[in-house]
């Protein structure tokens, strides 16, 4: 027989032949059997072939300048590591009663944002529909220009990125909006965006971003949308748009 | 000794780069073959490979030590082939082409009968369902065990082992012609 019919031999089942084949099995009645049944012995062969042409087709690599990109990435990462102690480590020594009444706070404010999200009706909505001139506006900051602007899952704990646009005041101060608050932790890789007046620090912030939108996603341009989130976990299709030009799609 | 995944990806974690460079050297061959195979295009099975490992950087602490590393990045980058092909923004029968495959060292002649079996091979790696082709590539060029397979695509192993069994069946078929070079 060969692969291409049918197993006929009763005594054992093809798919323990093919994990015998692969020696995945150390089942000393399958390798006698084996030895005597020209039948099981035929559909191994067979198995066989194809294995020793899946071999002769050969391994595939993707290029010396992808494998350079991703060790620049790897050590730029790296870097940031070293030189940033993360927040968990920070906090260790801190008693368990600050994490207990943290989690209060955050629980309270989370209510707050949730009741005051429901009483301006429909915020998300309108994020969708009018963009984030509006929703700037909303939280009184004029857009002039639009430095940088991430979409994200609503869900902040799910590890999304939430909405965050940089503009500049009628007063000409910088401002970084962030929705439900400026601390990121997207897959528990800490990114803080500290809002403030201070332009420098703002740069520094969304320079952070830029780095954090590299490496979380691959806009596409033709639908707009980026696919994000861990494989195992779900995915999050999140909105990606970047400068003043994409604004016109808001 | 060999140092596992596992510790290549420790060292990573407390910031040092030469473990996760460690993972790419080791997974780029078997990895990249798997993700080309699948999504048949040199460009897009390069993007999935880097979005593959910049997931793997982004997301490590989610690691679960409990599990072995080849699992969970199988895992990933499964999951973004059959998202890209899903999209359909590629045919699943095109032909891989023009992926270049690794250096063999071979001389012309068999470098030639190499070439015309692995046309061969890809060409009927097409023709399978995808289930059947990803349990294919997954233990012939991912070296991953059955049992890691049923692990890793959610399935019940006989239910892997029978996809492996088809897929050779119509493997055999489809590679008739190569008969008598490749016995």
């Amino acid at each position: 027989m060969n692969a291409g019919n049918d197993h006929k031999c009763a005594a054992v089942s093809a798919e323990d032949l093919v994990l015998f084949a692969y020696g995945e099995t150390d089942d000393p009645s399958i390798a006698k059997h084996v030895a005597g049944c020209p039948d099981c012995r035929a559909f191994i062969a067979d198995l066989e072939k194809v294995r020793h042409a899946a071999q002769r087709a050969g391994a595939l690599e993707p290029g010396l300048a992808v494998i350079a990109g991703l060790k620049q990435k790897a050590a730029r990462q790296a870097g940031a590591v070293r030189t940033a102690p993360r927040q968990k480590e920070r906090g260790r020594a801190w008693p368990r009663w600050v994490f207990a009444m943290a989690a209060v706070f955050i629980a309270a404010a989370g209510l707050m944002i949730y009741q005051y999200q429901e009483r301006h009706g429909a915020w998300h909505e309108a994020r969708e529909t009018r963009g984030v001139p509006a929703y700037l506006a909303g939280v009184g900051a004029q857009l002039t220009e639009m430095e940088g602007l991430v979409g994200g899952s609503d869900d902040a704990d799910a590890g999304g990125l939430e909405i965050i646009a940089v503009a500049e005041t009628e007063a000409g101060d910088s401002v970084a909006g962030v929705e439900g608050g400026f601390s990121l932790d997207p897959g528990g890789w800490d990114l803080i965006v500290e809002p403030g007046p201070n332009v420098d620090d703002l740069e520094v912030a969304m320079n952070d971003l830029e780095s954090q939108v590299d490496l979380l996603g691959d806009y596409d341009a033709q639908d707009g949308s980026v696919e994000k989130g861990w494989s195992g976990g779900g995915q999050m299709e999140l909105p990606l748009l970047r400068g003043v030009e994409d604004n016109a799609s808001l | 000794m060999t140092i596992s995944d596992e510790e290549l990806l420790s060292r990573y974690q407390s910031g040092d780069e030469s473990g996760f460079n460690g993972l790419i050297d080791r997974y780029q061959r078997p990895l990249f073959t798997v993700i080309a195979r699948m999504v048949r295009d040199r460009g897009d099975a390069q993007d999935i490979f880097q979005e593959t490992f910049i997931r793997v950087m982004v997301h490590n602490e989610r690691f679960d030590p409990g599990r072995k590393f080849s699992t969970w990045i199988y895992t990933i980058a499964v999951n973004l082939c059959r998202d890209h092909l899903r999209r359909g923004r590629r045919s699943p029968v095109a032909v891989v082409g023009d992926v270049p495959e690794a250096a063999g060292g071979d001389d012309p002649e068999s470098e030639s009968w190499r070439r015309e079996v692995r046309s061969a091979v890809d060409q009927a790696l097409a023709l399978l369902p995808a289930e059947q082709r990803e349990v294919f590539l997954l233990r012939e060029y991912g070296g991953m065990s059955f049992k890691e397979i049923a692990t890793l695509t959610r399935s019940n192993l006989n239910t892997v082992l029978g996809r492996m069994r088809m897929a050779v069946k119509k493997l055999r078929a489809e590679l008739d012609g190569l008969r008598e070079e490749i016995g």
